[in-house]
């Protein structure tokens, strides 16, 4: 039920109050880089990937470093699975 | 995959129709054409349709471990349940193609001895082969990156397989990048007169990560936990951040994803949707509206914070 729910901008309330960035460890980004083939696989089958891996989600916000890496790949995946030469 | 059905030969269809499936009837320009047609003309999902573009997307990989109809088969069975149609369920198909096949791939990488084994290895060579012009990298160095990648490769899968073999295929193709970044700085190490040992992409990585970590930086601001209650006068606050987006996002395409997201609640993946874009895409635009609204002064931020409370200031 929609007024259950919380408002749309509460997601952006939780973005703003997360770490900065020099916060985050080594081990948060490896953790994270571990974690881009499960996240990417399953967005592009269309998954939930924002509540299913939230952990992974949340940190690419604020990492540019993870950010960049996740946009390489998923751009790689893209091209490789749904080309035109398919 | 018995014989009869491995690509290049002929494919019967299960309702009687005979299919070809050599490369010179396979042909790119054919291809594009069937795609076209079957695109145009899928308005209802069925099982010769399932068969037939199953049977082309492992052609066109070469990808010849699995036996097209029982592939076939069960990929209809996953989405029958769901309402498909158009370049949607052919999407839909190919996913699951590749998700499944990664599955069979990974299976057989880590079976030593069968020719299945050979094989696979072979496809994973190839699959890596034609992504790899797409990495920054000159073509004469490519072979040793894909080379190097499916050793990596083959050293991971001996030791430990898989928490998720459908992703078989994404984990390749960072394995593939992470070598060819590797090469780019072995190469600029060299042009520079230095380097013999440069660090692996990892360790960079985690180098980057250790420094950023010693900044000394302005203490975060301790914005607590917030809850925002009840969704009962938000058209105010909503139109306040609306004016403060505008003000301070870069493009109009940010504007609309943080409207969309944050304002109307959207999902990346509707967002993707509505914008005829990659949910990746979108999550790239929003991780940038993110960051430029963390990034902005203090008192900027003081004053968002303000508005996303406002409701529940209201509400006491």
């Amino acid at each position: 039920m929609r007024h259950n729910l919380p408002l749309p901008w509460k997601r952006l309330e939780i973005e703003l109050a997360l770490p900065p960035l020099y916060r985050l460890s080594a081990a948060e980004c490896r953790h994270c880089q571990e974690a881009l083939p499960l996240f990417i696989s399953d967005e592009l089958a269309g998954l939930a990937v924002d509540e299913l891996y939230r952990e992974t989600a949340v940190h690419l916000d604020i990492c540019p470093f993870c950010l960049a890496e996740y946009e390489e790949l998923s751009r790689l995946a893209t091209a490789a699975f749904y080309s035109s030469k398919q | 995959m018995g014989p009869g059905n491995k690509p290049g030969r002929n494919l019967d269809k299960p309702d009687g129709h005979r299919l070809l499936f050599s490369d010179r009837a396979f042909s790119y320009k054919r291809r594009k054409e069937v795609k076209k047609h079957i695109v145009t003309a899928f308005n209802s999902f069925d099982l010769p349709t399932c068969t037939y573009l199953t049977a082309q997307y492992l052609c066109a990989q070469q990808w010849e471990l699995a036996d097209p109809l029982a592939l076939a088969a069960e990929i209809y069975q996953a989405l029958a349940g769901q309402t498909l149609a158009g370049e949607a369920a052919v999407e839909a198909i190919h996913t699951q193609i590749w998700q499944r096949y990664a599955e069979r791939l990974h299976h057989a990488c880590r079976q030593p001895g069968p020719a299945e084994y050979e094989r696979a290895w072979q496809e994973m060579g190839h699959f890596l082969w034609q992504q790899s012009p797409q990495l920054a990298c000159p073509a004469g160095e490519r072979e040793d990156v894909v080379q190097d990648a499916l050793a990596h490769l083959q050293n991971h899968l001996r030791q430990n397989s898989l928490k998720a073999p459908r992703t078989f295929f994404v984990f390749a193709l960072q394995a593939l990048r992470n070598k060819a970044i590797d090469q780019e700085r072995k190469r600029t190490a060299v042009f520079r007169g230095g380097g013999q040992n440069p660090l692996s992409w990892e360790a960079i990585k985690e180098a980057a990560v250790a420094e950023r970590a010693t900044v000394t930086s302005v203490t975060a601001r301790g914005f607590g936990e917030r809850r925002v209650e009840k969704a009962v006068s938000d058209r105010e606050v909503r139109a306040k951040l609306k004016a403060f987006f505008q003000q301070h996002l870069g493009s109009e395409q940010q504007l609309l994803v943080a409207e969309l997201y944050f304002l109307d609640g959207l999902e990346l993946k509707e967002i993707a949707g509505l914008m005829g874009k990659r949910p990746y895409e979108i999550r790239l635009v929003k991780a940038r509206i993110v960051q430029t609204l963390r990034s902005l002064t203090a008192e900027e931020q003081q004053m968002l914070l303000e508005l996303l409370g406002e409701d529940e200031i209201g509400n006491r």
